[in-house]
């Protein structure tokens, strides 16, 4: 079968890194780390185990930092090489294995792709696990399967990008028939905002803002929506039409930051006291009390720190290697920084479920919805087109692309 | 009077940063250097509300070192007024009161909270931070009755600790217990610093705690640690003179930084961690410490610092960091790691009880629990600022961990 594939080899990585940056077709030309195979079809693992077929496979922007070679070199010992991207999938059970209950042959299900402890047959598992907390487990790198943090960055387990893949039952979720396929596939993608959003939760009557309106930052206003909290949000975002998806979803103020000034705004805002040292940026006292940086660049950062309000929380989803970053801030009004990656349980009307379950409880509620946000579609073989796009998705309006894999 | 005053005018600041580079005595000696011994006036109360003090002693802290060599972000620079009299560690004696102060007579022994917030610039009500008790988060540091200054110390009119007199707002004073000593009294400054980053971030019973730098932060968030809750201290120390200190806190592991290979080894060592190797890049731990103050605050320290907390846990930054060079922050949500800024000293709640951070401190001084009269190894005359400064910056040698000037 047909694979799209990413392997890391230093030459390649090497080559890629200094020629993707003088012309971009080389992040997925012949000599880059991405490219389509021929592999087999997959084997069940074991007698947990279940082979899926692909459906619709999404491209997150953590696909697009991967074939662009963004990712920092910290997170290379959780994944194992080659290995099939796609991790935001909707698919039909195709096998199930001996001591799989209560899933059938041909059912559409959902997949949380963490490769935690259970998957990787570890018991006990970790301390982050065995608290709901799969997304920081320990044990990326051990037990039963090749190192990898996700479904889509693992050799052992394949991904959504081909039209087999492996899933251990803990990975599948169930889903109400009346659920599209889209539906179905976007739930992880909503999840990647929802999680953060209930661990920076704001209250009512915050001032919330969020930074960046791609597909990530709209899933946040629509999950505080979703969740029917009362605060006021602020979105800030230079392009139009992201600008008016952040009013669609929720947001209801918005900051352009190639025109406006965002202290000035702040202050217009919040009600924040503005200062100008004499050698810096400017700063504000008072201002947000809850920030989604959904962009983590040096600049947002940096602003972010200086238009928060005293113990501020800052949410940070997504971020590399920043430039200049001044801290004083952080000391100077006591803010808490919360790092996010992926999507753990979570207190949701008085009980600890995972994230999915609220992603789908919420779904189901007609609470949020984030389908309208698919622009593009794909087949396996246009994977570069795909790429093309995602590389470029202010000019081609694009949001949230995907695989359509029903004619493979 | 005498006082030590500082001021960075731009002929002054231009050429401490440039001579400096070659020759650092240009940040404190010669008639450019921002710092310089002045003959001032005798500060005035500020209102009625307000007492003026003649100084016992006054403390030297990390921060003011800082400022000497200009090496303060320019972002705090909104929250100072220059010229100004430096020092806010402070201890001293009323010597007049205002009309409108009531608790205090001239006489008592008392030492001043250095926070300039909402009740020192007569601001009512006060700003919502100020309100819960969240001084060190005040709104108005730029308003009110005062002009702008942070801390006494950074402010113009208030004066500071470092000459004879200084004056402070009746909401700012605590009586010294009479049975408490002088050279303990001028300790509650720097321990409420310490003790203000550890109450608010109390670790769980049977947590292990790494403790980054052994100055005197380190030392007193190791001794406040162990005074106050259940969990396990290891302490990263540059000389040996620090680990016997933080050992004598209670510290359960002191690893002497020049003496390991491998820091990341010894800490995965003693945490059950696994030391990770990425094929680009510096190393990591799998597992690690549940909660890491950073008493330093260097790009290095920050940078272990994210590397090595476990996966969900916490880092407490105490030292003031600045523009960290290069920091990868790919751990913060690779390992959903929390951080926390915190400063100076405020509100705290412990067992029940609620009162000011400068309260709790000289209770645990007062009752025992906090033992610090050891700490205070370098007492100075005004005169001698010139080689105070040069035992700081030689702490290796001079094994300096605290040092004041006595008046």
């Amino acid at each position: 079968m047909k694979a799209v594939q990413f392997d890391f080899k230093l030459a390649r990585y090497g080559y890629t890194k200094v020629a993707g940056a003088l012309r971009s077709r080389e992040y997925y030309g012949p000599r880059s780390c991405v490219s389509m195979r021929d592999v087999p079809e997959p084997e069940l693992r074991g007698p947990e185990w279940l082979k899926l077929r692909s459906v619709l496979s999404g491209f997150c922007g953590s696909d697009l930092g991967l074939v662009m070679l963004h990712d920092s070199p910290t997170t290379q010992p959780f994944a194992s090489f080659p290995f099939t991207i796609g991790h935001e999938n909707c698919s039909v059970v195709a096998e199930v294995g001996s001591a799989v209950e209560g899933i059938k042959e041909g059912q559409r299900v959902a997949l949380n792709p963490t490769l935690g402890c259970v998957v990787r047959g570890i018991d006990p598992p970790c301390g982050p696990c065995s608290r709901g907390f799969q997304s920081i487990c320990e044990n990326f790198a051990e037990g039963a399967l090749e190192p990898g943090m996700f479904t889509g960055f693992c050799a052992d387990t394949g991904g959504g990008w081909s039209k087999y893949y492996l899933a251990h039952e803990s990975q599948i979720f169930e889903v109400p028939d009346s659920f599209t396929d889209e539906q179905v596939m976007m739930l992880e993608p909503i999840c990647s905002s929802l999680y953060p959003v209930l661990r920076g939760l704001p209250d009512d009557g915050d001032e919330v803002l969020v930074i960046g309106c791609g597909v990530i930052g709209l899933g946040v206003i629509a999950s505080i929506r979703a969740l029917g909290i009362d605060c006021h949000i602020t979105a800030v975002e230079p392009i139009p039409m992201n600008a008016r998806k952040a009013r669609e979803k929720g947001a209801d103020e918005l900051i352009d930051p190639g025109s406006d000034s965002i202290y000035e705004r702040t202050v217009q805002i919040t009600g924040a006291n503005l200062y100008n040292p004499m050698l810096q940026r400017r700063i504000c006292t008072g201002g947000f009390n809850r920030i989604f940086d959904c962009v983590g660049s040096t600049g947002t950062i940096n602003e972010s720190f200086r238009v928060a309000a005293g113990e501020a929380t800052m949410v940070i989803i997504g971020i590399q290697i920043p430039g200049r970053v001044d801290w004083a801030p952080v000391w100077m009004k006591g803010l808490s920084i919360i790092g996010n990656l992926g999507h753990g349980s979570a207190e949701y009307e008085g009980k600890t479920v995972h994230c999915f379950d609220i992603a789908i409880d919420l779904v189901g509620k007609g609470k949020i919805d984030l389908t309208d946000l698919i622009t593009h579609r794909f087949t396996l073989d246009e994977y570069k087109e795909a790429i093309e796009v995602n590389m470029n998705k202010a000019e081609n309006n694009a949001f949230k692309t995907l695989f359509d894999l029903t004619a493979e | 009077m005498k006082a030590i005053r500082f001021n960075a005018t731009i002929p002054r600041y231009a050429f401490a940063k440039g001579v400096g580079r070659f020759r650092k005595e240009a940040y404190y000696k010669g008639p450019l250097a921002p710092i310089f011994m002045d003959d001032v006036p005798e500060p005035e109360l500020i209102n009625e509300n307000w007492v003026k003090i003649r100084t016992i002693y006054g403390g030297v802290c990390g921060s003011d070192i800082n400022m000497v060599f200009l090496d303060d972000t320019p972002y705090s620079e909104p929250y100072i007024t220059m010229p100004y009299t430096v020092g806010h560690e402070n201890f001293g004696e009323i010597v007049e009161a205002g009309s409108g102060v009531s608790g205090f007579a001239v006489g008592d022994r008392v030492v001043a909270d250095p926070m300039l917030p909402c009740a020192a610039r007569d601001i009512d009500p006060p700003c919502g931070p100020c309100a819960r008790g969240d001084f060190s988060e005040c709104l108005n540091l730029r308003e009110g009755t005062l002009p702008p200054g942070l801390n006494l110390g950074y402010c113009g009119p208030v004066g500071g600790s470092w000459s004879q007199y200084y004056v402070a707002h009746e909401s700012q004073l605590m009586k010294v217990p009479e049975e408490m000593t002088d050279e303990r009294a001028i300790m509650i400054d720097v321990f409420a610093s310490a003790l203000h980053p550890v109450m608010r971030n109390l670790p769980e019973p049977g947590q292990t705690v790494l403790v980054y730098g052994c100055g005197i932060i380190g030392m007193l968030v190791t001794a406040s640690l162990k005074a106050l809750a259940d969990c396990r201290v290891i302490v990263i120390a540059r000389y040996p003179f620090q680990a016997e200190v933080a050992r004598g806190f209670g510290a359960d592991e002191v690893i002497m930084q020049k003496e390991v290979d491998n820091l990341y080894a010894e800490i995965a060592g003693l945490t059950g961690a696994q030391v990770l190797k990425p094929m680009i890049g510096g190393e990591y731990l799998n597992g690690g410490p549940d909660v890491v103050f950073d008493c330093v605050g260097h790009t290095e320290t920050l940078d272990d610092s994210f590397r090595m907390t476990r996966s969900g846990g916490k880092i407490v930054v105490v030292g003031l960091v600045t523009i960290p060079k290069g920091l990868d922050w790919t751990p913060v949500w690779l390992k959903e790691l929390t951080i926390r800024g915190t400063l100076c000293s405020s509100t705290e709640t412990y067992e029940g009880r609620t009162q000011k951070t400068y309260e709790w401190a000289a209770e645990l001084i007062n009752n025992g629990k906090v033992e610090v009269d050891h700490l205070l190894t370098h007492v100075w005359k005004l005169d001698d600022y010139i080689p105070m400064i040069e035992t700081a910056i030689r702490k290796g040698s001079t094994r300096c961990i605290k040092q004041a000037f006595k008046l």
